[in-house]
């Protein structure tokens, strides 16, 4: 483990990649503080420029851009009450009631610091528990990866919020969908292409992270615009200064939940979001009763609970992604697909074949948490203006990054228009209330799902016995059951409300 | 009455595409050897229509909660729905028209869609953010064409050869 931090510390440190470091969370910070905009719009707004880079360049400065946005998220939320994502929702509870208390410096430096605490414990657990999955999963054979990606596709939908089960299993299907239009390598027979030749290399994963998330969100903002008059609190003379007893107050909180929200991080499907509601339920329950009945009302301890939990789970989505090549969020696939596009397969030959890239990406989220509190934290006040900046403007510039993003990567003006058209089905379908990181990670898996499936049955003499032919299929494909039945049996017969 | 709310719609439109996918997976042109194995290039879209059907008739079936349709509808529908067309009309006019003046095109029309009331200021903002994206474009060594139009007007006047 130490050889390969050296190894990751030496690709980092030098000048080139800490400029990225900083630079990707410079901008995610900017991108994710809008209202609406996460690191999947981030991420993607940024890959094309890292076209251009070597690969650990890419994945390190795509990993800043990450933390970047998640805490630009923070930001929106504590400065004017707007979650920029869904796992930051929960730091507005506490954050925005401090912030207009008149102490909104106060309020980000907790962020800052819980972010900062709370990434740096998880990028040690993910360090050290990394390298023992990927020696583990070196064992896996087509049928457990099989079952693992199923299992990883199940848990996206299990875990999504209550009602949604259906819809987002949904959109799995119709990600899946999307990822068998083209060319089937296999067999070199085209699919659903409809006889246009722009259609046989398939829907580029960028093009479709584009049109549901930066284009789709752009529309949405237009089309609600809730947040648009609502007076972001200004951070021109405030202080950044947390006193002892106060940081001692929620020193043991950030460490319960940065645990906590690095091991929901881990589960597929999981997520910043689950992880930072519960550190922050847990974090009232074990509160004095005097203490709880600051929750809400602009408790610290209800600030850095969620925004431990919420950067720890990003570190711990990485742990699929890097040792099984599995991504467990919208996130993680969309940087998966970042490294396809590499030419990088992760899983675990990624540790043995190119630990430069694993080990960069490990240490460098742990130098973007350093960069956010050390470079990003007094820059906040300067950067915090973007939110003054009016919408009319914004979302143009917003839509020209998007489209110049794709068109830049293919230079054909038809990818422009498929954009468009997914970009009008993205915003009904956000009408509706179907989410879209689940279509993401089914577009992103479906091929990589097909291609395990057809390796096991021609193992298996074209039986499906391969399901329950090794214990480790077995004891995944009963997960994925488990996956489908339970939230299942729970949209089907809900409990009767009290 | 059985009422329609966004889930019950959304299970309909998926269902008529599962549908219509597993129709589409059929015409996938297979060799005869291909048609003789276990997995072929069908087998995937077949289990994919059959799975999402079974989702979409489910959506359909259970209850969900009423949807406030008047909500939907009082939304800001005319300028998103043109931004829509101005973006597709930034494809169609691209190549024709050349980066510089199409993205100035695109970003002056929307930002006028978005209600900037004066023209002097978004004409500024469009023209540096194109020329200045142009540039950068430039430096990093990626052509963007000037376009066919600008082309044949330089041409016209003498300023390229």
């Amino acid at each position: 483990m130490l050889d390969g931090l050296f190894i990751g510390l030496q690709t980092v440190l030098t000048f080139h990649n800490l400029i990225l470091v900083f630079a990707g969370c410079a901008t995610g910070t900017l991108i994710g503080m809008l209202p609406g905009l996460g690191p999947i719009t981030a991420i993607a707004l940024m890959i094309p420029i890292t076209y251009g880079f070597d690969p650990s360049s890419g994945m390190i400065l795509l990993a800043g851009v990450y933390y970047g946005a998640i805490f630009g998220g923070s930001t929106s939320s504590i400065l004017i009450n707007a979650p920029g994502v869904a796992g930051t929702v929960a730091t507005a509870f506490d954050g925005y009631p401090i912030a207009r208390n008149g102490q909104p410096g106060k309020a980000l430096a907790i962020a800052a610091y819980s972010s900062f605490a709370g990434g740096t414990l998880a990028a040690l657990l993910l360090a050290g528990t990394a390298p023992f999955l990927a020696d583990l999963s070196l064992g896996f054979q087509s049928a457990d990866y099989f079952a693992l990606m199923l299992l990883g596709l199940t848990l996206v939908s299990a875990f999504s919020s209550q009602g949604e089960y259906l819809k987002a299993l949904m959109m799995t299907c119709f990600g899946l969908m999307l990822s068998t239009v083209g060319t089937d390598l296999s067999a070199g027979v085209q699919r659903f292409t409809f006889g246009r030749m722009d259609l046989i290399d398939g829907i580029s994963f960028l093009m479709l992270a584009m049109a549901t998330f930066a284009l789709s969100e752009a529309i949405m903002m237009v089309l609600k615009p809730t947040h648009a008059n609502e007076p972001a609190i200004r951070l021109d003379k405030t202080s950044l200064h947390l006193s002892l007893p106060e940081l001692r107050s929620i020193v043991p909180t950030i460490s319960r939940s940065s645990v906590l929200g690095f091991f929901v991080g881990v589960l597929p499907g999981a997520g910043a979001t689950i992880a930072s509601f519960l550190a922050y339920g847990v974090e009232r329950n074990l509160a004095t009763s005097e203490d709880r009945k600051q929750f809400g009302q602009g408790s610290l301890k209800g600030l850095a609970a969620p925004e431990a939990a919420n950067n720890a789970a990003c570190t711990g989505s990485f742990v699929p992604l890097l040792t099984l090549g599995i991504p467990g969020s919208g996130t993680t696939a969309i940087l998966l697909g970042a490294l396809l596009a590499y030419g990088i397969q992760p899983g675990p030959r990624l540790f043995i074949d190119e630990p430069e890239i694993f080990w960069s990406v490990i240490v460098s989220m742990y130098f973007g948490n350093l960069m956010l509190l050390v470079l990003n934290l007094p820059l906040i006040p300067y950067i915090a203006r973007l939110l003054l900046v009016p919408r009319q403007y914004l979302i143009p510039i917003i839509m020209f990054f998007s489209l110049m993003g794709v068109y830049l990567v293919s230079f054909n003006v038809f990818d422009i228009q498929m954009m468009v058209f997914i970009a009008i089905c993205a915003v009904l379908l956000r009408l509706l209330e179907f989410p879209m990181a689940p279509l993401l990670l089914g577009f992103i898996l479906g091929g990589m799902l097909e291609d395990n499936l057809r390796r096991a049955l021609a193992v298996a003499d074209g039986q499906f016995s391969f399901l329950w032919d090794r214990p480790t299929t077995v004891v995944l494909m009963s997960l994925v059951v488990i996956a489908i039945l339970i939230p299942m049996i729970r949209a089907l017969w809900p409990k009767p409300s009290r | 009455m059985v009422s329609i709310t966004s889930a019950r719609l959304g299970g309909i439109l998926f269902l008529i595409l599962c549908v219509a996918y597993g129709i589409y997976a059929d015409d996938i042109h297979l060799d005869y050897w291909s048609e003789q194995e276990v997995f072929n290039a069908r087998s995937m879209p077949y289990f994919i229509a059959i799975a999402g059907s079974f989702c979409a008739i489910l959506l359909i079936l259970v209850p969900a909660p009423k949807t406030d349709w008047s909500a939907v509808l009082g939304l800001n529908w005319l300028p998103a729905c043109l931004l829509l067309v101005i973006m597709s009309g930034y494809g169609i006019l691209l190549e024709p028209l050349g980066f510089v003046i199409a993205t100035i095109l695109l970003l002056i029309t929307a930002f006028l869609v978005l209600g900037v009331r004066s023209f002097r200021a978004p004409l500024l903002v469009a023209a540096t953010i194109a020329m200045a994206f142009w540039l950068l474009m430039d430096k990093l060594g990626i052509y963007l064409a000037p376009g066919v139009l600008p082309e044949q007007l330089f041409q016209y006047l003498g300023v390229t050869g």
